[in-house]
């Protein structure tokens, strides 16, 4: 699979992702499974320091960036159009996990669900809805 | 000495991701917050084209949007987001300079409502429109009493 953008393979987009600025200050990591992420926590996360909650918009970038990366893997390159973020529970200063659910990837749009959760995959603090064009 | 206002107490470099935001408060006006924003490369999505990441734009409106519900209170009270809908029209280029603004329509059952986008300074071009929901009134410790 490759980008019809760029003419990078897949692999090559997802590894340029890993590198970038963006995942660098998420704390972005894949895992040992395809479709998990790890954002790993660190104190410019936080958005309450009162209770040392992570910031709103820093779980919507994990689950933005999440999305564009399993999209990406599976289908080239691809970019967010739209998202729809609820954020279930408060969070605390550690690693969020995110499992991105594809609901579908055509053509030329992908559509795919994100939860997040830090105690257990049982318990998620935040799910979102995404939306992305394949380029 | 005069007693800061809720929005600069909200933006205080005591909120760690306004120091990564460079968010700047250029107006209140009528419900309406109006904030500049001057990102730093730590958001770049792709170095090579200098195309900042649809992330910063979230972090941004979240923050900001927050900061519209904190300057309408009638005390300081804590508060946290329950839903944000973002959609992107075009991300961010390195360096660009942003404007997020952000109105607070109204608050219901200690839910606020707020509507808003990220825009460029130079052009006034609309680069991701949001509406978002806040709970008024967690059991997080009030702003300002650590402070």
């Amino acid at each position: 699979m490759t980008s019809r953008a760029t003419g990078r393979p897949a692999a090559g987009e997802c590894d340029a992702r890993l590198a970038s600025p963006m995942a660098r200050w998420l704390g972005f990591e894949t895992t040992e499974r395809a479709d998990v992420f790890r954002m790993r926590f660190a104190p410019h996360h936080i958005g309450n320091p009162f209770i040392r909650a992570l910031h709103g918009g820093a779980v919507a970038a994990l689950i933005e960036f999440a999305a564009e990366y399993a999209v990406t893997a599976a289908a080239g390159r691809a970019r967010l159009v739209s998202s729809a973020v609820d954020y279930i529970r408060v969070t605390r200063d550690a690693d969020v996990l995110a499992r991105v659910d594809t609901v579908r990837i055509g053509r030329r749009l992908a559509f795919v669900d994100v939860w997040c959760w830090q105690d257990g995959e049982d318990v998620p603090v935040a799910r979102g809805s995404c939306s992305l064009r394949i380029l | 000495m005069t007693k800061p206002h809720p929005i600069e107490l909200f933006f205080s470099s005591q909120h760690p991701i306004s120091r990564h935001l460079g968010v700047r408060v250029l107006a209140v006006e009528d419900r309406t917050l109006s904030v500049a924003v001057e990102a730093g490369d730590c958001f770049l999505a792709d170095a090579e084209t200098g195309e900042m990441h649809s992330g910063l734009a979230s972090l941004v409106l979240d923050t900001v949007f927050g900061g519209a519900v904190m300057g309408t209170l009638d005390r300081l009270q804590p508060i946290a987001t329950i839903g944000l809908t973002t959609q992107h029209l075009r991300r961010p280029a390195r360096g660009e300079s942003l404007i997020c603004r952000a109105r607070m329509q109204g608050v219901h059952d200690d839910v606020a409502h707020v509507t808003g986008h990220l825009e460029s300074a130079a052009t006034g071009e609309v680069l991701s429109t949001a509406t978002g929901s806040f709970m008024i009134g967690t059991r997080s410790k009030p702003l300002g009493v650590r402070l």
